[in-house]
């Protein structure tokens, strides 16, 4: 079982990655706003991986990002997103990887391969 | 605040490293476009390579992406076949060709010439581009 920190402001979507998770055993802590996830971030090493939407409150979740690697430069990041904000899933996905995102799945994307791509990460 | 010098420079060594990389004009040679999505279907899951897809991806248009896929399958690259759901989409596949041209992909130079920066330089680097690539150019 790992323990993941799930960042989405879609709620209806968490929810469903959410149960796919669980179904798979892990401990999922869902968060839907940008402080909440900055105060998660805080506390990097109590997590075994963190999956961050890309657009949170049309703003980027890229400071999420730095602040869950200044804590931990190992933790898995996966990134998801279907673009938004006028940018191509290309350059969306290199933002994420330039700030240290480890993978990147893109929308719409089925619960089963949201679960392949955990658990790749966690292996 | 107006460009000075400095800033003008900077962005015409940008310009000149990413145009460095495609130095290839050769007929029938591999286009930005054509790479972008070579690297798109290199990452991409199977449910994701349609034509329609790899057009949101590279972020332009269905009637060039569609024309950069037929020159990608003219040159042995990528293989199309219809779509069972939707029979106006074109499922792309990278072929063997296809794989194998990924590794020489010319963008791959200039990633190896920033993995050789010291960590500072490199880490700057990459926020720096990360800053730029996410506010993007002013509108005209």
């Amino acid at each position: 079982m790992a323990r993941i920190l799930l960042v989405d402001d879609d709620k209806s979507l968490a929810r469903v990655c959410q149960r796919a998770l669980a179904r798979e055993g892990h401990d999922v802590e869902t968060v839907h706003d940008h402080g909440t996830a900055i105060t998660c971030a805080e506390a990097a090493d109590a997590y075994d991986l963190a999956i961050l939407d890309f657009w949170m409150e049309a703003e980027s979740s890229l400071s999420i990002l730095r602040a869950l690697r200044a804590k931990s430069s190992g933790l898995p990041i996966l990134y998801i997103s279907g673009g938004g904000g006028g940018l191509s899933l290309e350059v969306t996905a290199a933002l994420a990887e330039a700030g240290g995102a480890t993978e990147f799945l893109f929308k719409p994307f089925r619960p089963r391969d949201l679960s392949a791509r955990v658990e790749a990460l966690l292996r | 605040m107006t460009p000075d010098r400095r800033d003008i420079a900077a962005a015409v060594l940008l310009e000149k490293l990413v145009a460095d990389c495609y130095q290839d004009r050769a007929p029938g040679s591999v286009s930005r476009l054509q790479w972008s999505i070579l690297r798109c279907l290199g990452r991409a899951e199977p449910a994701e390579k349609t034509s329609g897809w790899i057009a949101r991806y590279v972020g332009v248009t269905a009637a060039p992406t569609s024309r950069a896929i037929r020159a990608l399958e003219e040159h042995g690259l990528v293989t199309l076949s219809r779509s069972a759901q939707d029979g106006r989409q074109l499922i792309v596949e990278l072929s063997d060709a296809g794989q194998e041209a990924l590794s020489r992909d010319p963008l791959l130079r200039l990633a190896g010439s920033i993995s050789k920066l010291g960590e500072t330089d490199r880490i700057s680097l990459q926020r720096i581009v990360q800053i730029l690539g996410l506010s993007g150019l002013p509108k005209e």
